[in-house]
C-alpha cells in the first residue's frame, strides 16, 4: 500500500515539488497513512468489540436479540470508524476520537460487569 | 488524504479511501464474489460434474417418484430403522435415499448410507469422485489449503473492507441517481467509470446485503463478543435463536438442534438443501433418550454446557426418556400407508411448494411414521424453517401440528432475511436467478473497479516513459484475477471430464488443475505485454467456455437438446450459462480490442477530469 501511496503523490503533485524536497515529507506521509490504517483497523475493532460487549451485557435479558443487535452494531461501528478515521483532517483528532470511546466503553463495561 | 496535509472535503478523502481500501484486497474480493456467485448454482455445477447422473429423467408426479424409491427400499432395505427420500426437483434430476439403522437418529443430517437412484428406473447410480460445486463454494469463504480460522479472518477482513469501500463509494458519488442513467461508451476512462458506477448503483441493495450478511455469517469467527457475553457457546446461541422463531410444544427440539449445529454454522452449509427438517417434531420413538444424550455429548465436547439452557436440558432428557419408556411396547410388522392421500394433503396445505424430503421412521412396523418436508422455506425471515407435516405411517392420518411460528425480533429478523438471501437457502428459482444475476453484476463492479485503477493511471505512466513497479504489479494481478480465475474455473470443469475415472485422489487432481491453470495465467500475464495478454486470455476464455457444452456430451454427459426436451433444467442451465459466459467474454473481447486505439488520445482528456 505504501509503495502505491507514493505513486499517488507523484501523480498528484509532480510539478510543484522537486524530488529532493518531497523525500522527508513522503516518509512522514507514509507513516501517517500507515498509522491511520492501524488506528482504523485495530482501534476500530477494539471499539466495535467493546461496544458489542457493553450492549450485550446491558440488554442481556433480551437474549438472542441482544446478542444479534450487539453484533450488528459492532460491525456497523467498525465500518463507520474506518470511514471516519480517514475523513478527519487532524491525526490527533482521529486518535482521540478512537481512544476516548474505547476507554469509556471499557470502563462502562467493567462497571456494568461488577 | 493528501501528502501536503491540506484540508480536504469528505468527498475527496473518501475517494482516496475508496481507491486504496478496495485495491488492497480487491483481487481476493473478486475471487470471493466470482466463486460465491457461481455457488448460487452449486447444485447445477455438481450435477454437471457427475455425468453418470444425467440419465435420470424423473417422472411427472411426485407420487410416482416416491413409488420408484419405495420399491427399491422395500426390496433392499426393508428392515432399516428409517428411510429418508429426497425427491427430484427443479434443481436435482435424481432421487437420493438415506438408509439409517435402528440405532441412528432418523433426522440426523449426516450418517446413514446415502444412495443415489435413477428417479425413473430406480437403478443405483454411482458418480465419479469429485468435489463438484462444493469446491468453489468452500473456496469463497474457506479459501484453500490453509487453516479454516485464518482463511475466515482473511475473508472477514476483506468483507469489512468491501463494506468500507461501498460506503466510501456512496459518499464519493455525488450524483448517484443521475449517473445511473449515464453511460458514455467508447470514451476510455469515462466508460470504465460509468460501467463501474452503473454496476455498483444498479445492484447496490444486493451489494450491501451480500457484504453485511457475509460479515454476519462470519460472526462467530470475527465478532463473537456480543454472543459470548450472553451465551456460553455458539450452539446455545443458535438454539435460542431458533426458539425465537418456532414455538415447539414438544420437548425434543433442543437436543436435536444442538447436534444439528455442532459442526458450526458454516460447515453445514456444504449440504445446502439437505438440511434436515426441524419444524416438525412429533416423534417419540424408543431412541429418543439415547439420541438426546448423544447430542449433548457432542455439542459440549469442547466447551462447557451452555449457560442459558444447560441446566434445564438434563431434566428434559430425563422426561423424554420416561415418556419413551412409557410408550415402549415393541413394534409389530404392519404395511405402510398409501401415499396418494398423503401427497394430496401436502399439496392442499403447501400449494406451490412441493414436497422436498420424505422421511419414514420405522417402516413396515405398527409404529411407522411419515414426515414430509417442503422444498422451499416458510419465508426468508425464517431462516431454515421449512413447512412440514407428520403422518401416522400405518393409517396415513395427519398428526396434529405442534409447532407455531413466532414473529422474530427486528435484530433476528434482519439476520434471518440477510443470511437466508446470502445463502439462497430455501428460496425459489426466480429469486435464485435474481441473486445470481446480481452476483454477476457485483463481480463486474469489482472487475471494472480494478481495471479503472490502471486506466486512470495509464496516461501518467505513458508520460513517464516506463511502467513503475507498483503499476505493473497491479496490471499483472488484474489480468491474473479478472480473466485468470474464470479460465481456472473452466479448467476445473474440463479436468472433471478428462481426468480418468479410476485415478486415485481424483478430486484432488481436479483442484490441482484449477490452481495450476490459475498460476499459469499469472506467468502468461507476466511475459506478454499488457494488451496482448488481455486480448489473448479473453479469447481463450471465450473458446474454453463455448466448448464446455460440447465437451459435455462428448464425454458422457447428456447433450443439451436432450436435457431441454427432457426438462432436465438442472443440467441444461449449466450448459446455457457457459454459453452465456462465452458470449460475455466475446463481447468483452471486441470492446477491449477497440478500446486501446482510442485511449491514447482520449486518455489525456480524461485524466484532467479525474473523478469528482
Amino acid at each position: 500500500m505504501n509503495a502505491a501511496a507514493a505513486e499517488e503523490i507523484v501523480e498528484a503533485k509532480p510539478s510543484t515539488r522537486s524530488k529532493k524536497k518531497a523525500q522527508p515529507k513522503l516518509t512522514a506521509y507514509r507513516f501517517i497513512i500507515f498509522y491511520r490504517f492501524i488506528l482504523a483497523a485495530f482501534g476500530g475493532y477494539a471499539l466495535a468489540s467493546f461496544a458489542a460487549m457493553l450492549i450485550a451485557q446491558y440488554f442481556s435479558e433480551e437474549q438472542s436479540s441482544a446478542a444479534m443487535s450487539a453484533t450488528m452494531i459492532g460491525f456497523l461501528l467498525q465500518a463507520g470508524v474506518f470511514i471516519w478515521v480517514f475523513m478527519v483532517n487532524k491525526t490527533l483528532k482521529a486518535t482521540l476520537g478512537i481512544l476516548i470511546p474505547v476507554m469509556s466503553f471499557y470502563i462502562a463495561y467493567q462497571f456494568l460487569g461488577k | 488524504m493528501r501528502p501536503d496535509a491540506k484540508p480536504e472535503s469528505p468527498r475527496q478523502s473518501m475517494s482516496w479511501l475508496h481507491t486504496w481500501a478496495s485495491l488492497i484486497l480487491g483481487w481476493l474480493l473478486y475471487a470471493i464474489f466470482l466463486t460465491g456467485t457461481l455457488s448460487f448454482f452449486q447444485n447445477e455445477i455438481t450435477t454437471w460434474m457427475k455425468p453418470e447422473f444425467h440419465q435420470s429423467v424423473p417422472q411427472a408426479t411426485q407420487i410416482e417418484q416416491t413409488r420408484v424409491a419405495l420399491v427399491y427400499l422395500q426390496e433392499h432395505h426393508p428392515d432399516a430403522g428409517s428411510w429418508a427420500i429426497q425427491l427430484p426437483h427443479a434443481r436435482q434430476n435424481y432421487t437420493t435415499v438415506s438408509i439409517r439403522g435402528a440405532d441412528e437418529d432418523p433426522r440426523a443430517r449426516r450418517g446413514g448410507t446415502r444412495i443415489t437412484l435413477d428417479s425413473a428406473t430406480g437403478e443405483v447410480l454411482e458418480a465419479r469422485e469429485t468435489r463438484g460445486g462444493g469446491f468453489l463454494y468452500r473456496f469463497h469463504f474457506d479459501l484453500y489449503g490453509m487453516p479454516r480460522m485464518w482463511a475466515r479472518w482473511i475473508v472477514g477482513i476483506a468483507t469489512m473492507l468491501m463494506l468500507v469501500a461501498i460506503i466510501s463509494g456512496i459518499i464519493t458519488h455525488k450524483k448517484i441517481f443521475k449517473d445511473f442513467f449515464t453511460f458514455r461508451s467508447g470514451k476510455g476512462q469515462r466508460s470504465w467509470l460509468d460501467a463501474h458506477n452503473a454496476t455498483a448503483v444498479f445492484a447496490l441493495p444486493f451489494h450491501l446485503m451480500i457484504t453485511f450478511s457475509g460479515l454476519l455469517l462470519l460472526l462467530f469467527t470475527i465478532m463473537p463478543w456480543g454472543v459470548n457475553q450472553i451465551y456460553e457457546n455458539r450452539g446455545a446461541f443458535l438454539q435460542d435463536q431458533r426458539k425465537t422463531l418456532v414455538q415447539d410444544n414438544s420437548q425434543r427440539t433442543e437436543s436435536r438442534e444442538g447436534r444439528g449445529e455442532r459442526g458450526g454454522e458454516m460447515s453445514e452449509r456444504g449440504e445446502g438443501e439437505e438440511r434436515r427438517p426441524r419444524t416438525e417434531d412429533k416423534t417419540r420413538n424408543e431412541h429418543g433418550g439415547k439420541m438426546s444424550a448423544r447430542g449433548e455429548g457432542r455439542n459440549e465436547g469442547e466447551e462447557r454446557g451452555p449457560r442459558a439452557g444447560g441446566e434445564t436440558r438434563g431434566e428434559r432428557g430425563e422426561r423424554e426418556g420416561r415418556r419413551s419408556r412409557g410408550e415402549g411396547h415393541s413394534a409389530r410388522p404392519a404395511p405402510l400407508a398409501d401415499f396418494e392421500p398423503i401427497f394430496t394433503q401436502a399439496e392442499l396445505e403447501w400449494k406451490n411448494n412441493p414436497v422436498g424430503t420424505l422421511t419414514i421412521i420405522q417402516p413396515n412396523t405398527s409404529k411407522a411414521e411419515i414426515e414430509l418436508r417442503a422444498l422451499n422455506g416458510v419465508s426468508v425471515a425464517y431462516r431454515s424453517v421449512y413447512p412440514s407435516l407428520a403422518f401416522n405411517g400405518v393409517t396415513g392420518e395427519l398428526k396434529p401440528d405442534q409447532t407455531k411460528l413466532k414473529t422474530p425480533s427486528v435484530a433476528n429478523g434482519i439476520y434471518n432475511i440477510m443470511t437466508s438471501l446470502h445463502e439462497a437457502r430455501g428460496v425459489d428459482l426466480a429469486l435464485r436467478w435474481l441473486l445470481f444475476l446480481s452476483g454477476v453484476v457485483g463481480t463486474l463492479m469489482i472487475a471494472t473497479g480494478l481495471i479503472l485503477w490502471c486506466v486512470k493511471r495509464a496516461p501518467q505512466q505513458q508520460k513517464q516513459g516506463y511502467k513503475s513497479f507498483g503499476y505493473r504489479t497491479v496490471e499483472v494481478l488484474n489480468i491474473t484475477a479478472v480473466i485468470g480465475l474464470p479460465i481456472a474455473c473452466a479448467a476445473y470443469f474440463y479436468a472433471n471430464r478428462f481426468i480418468p475415472f479410476e485415478l486415485e485422489m481424483r478430486a484432488n487432481w481436479e483442484i490441482c488443475t484449477f490452481f495450476t491453470v490459475w498460476v499459469l495465467t499469472f506467468f502468461y500475464a507476466l511475459i506478454r505485454n499488457h494488451r496482448q495478454a488481455w486480448l489473448e486470455l479473453i479469447a481463450f476464455a471465450t473458446a474454453a467456455f463455448a466448448l464446455l457444452p460440447i465437451i459435455n456430451f462428448l464425454t458422457g454427459g447428456q447433450p443439451i437438446w436432450n436435457t431441454i426436451s427432457n426438462d432436465q433444467w438442472v443440467i441444461a442451465t449449466f450448459d446455457l450459462a457457459m454459453w452465456l459466459l462465452a458470449l460475455v467474454f466475446w463481447f468483452t473481447f471486441k470492446k477491449v480490442k477497440n478500446h486501446k486505439s482510442l485511449s491514447t488520445k482520449k486518455g489525456k482528456v480524461a485524466a484532467v477530469e479525474i473523478d469528482e
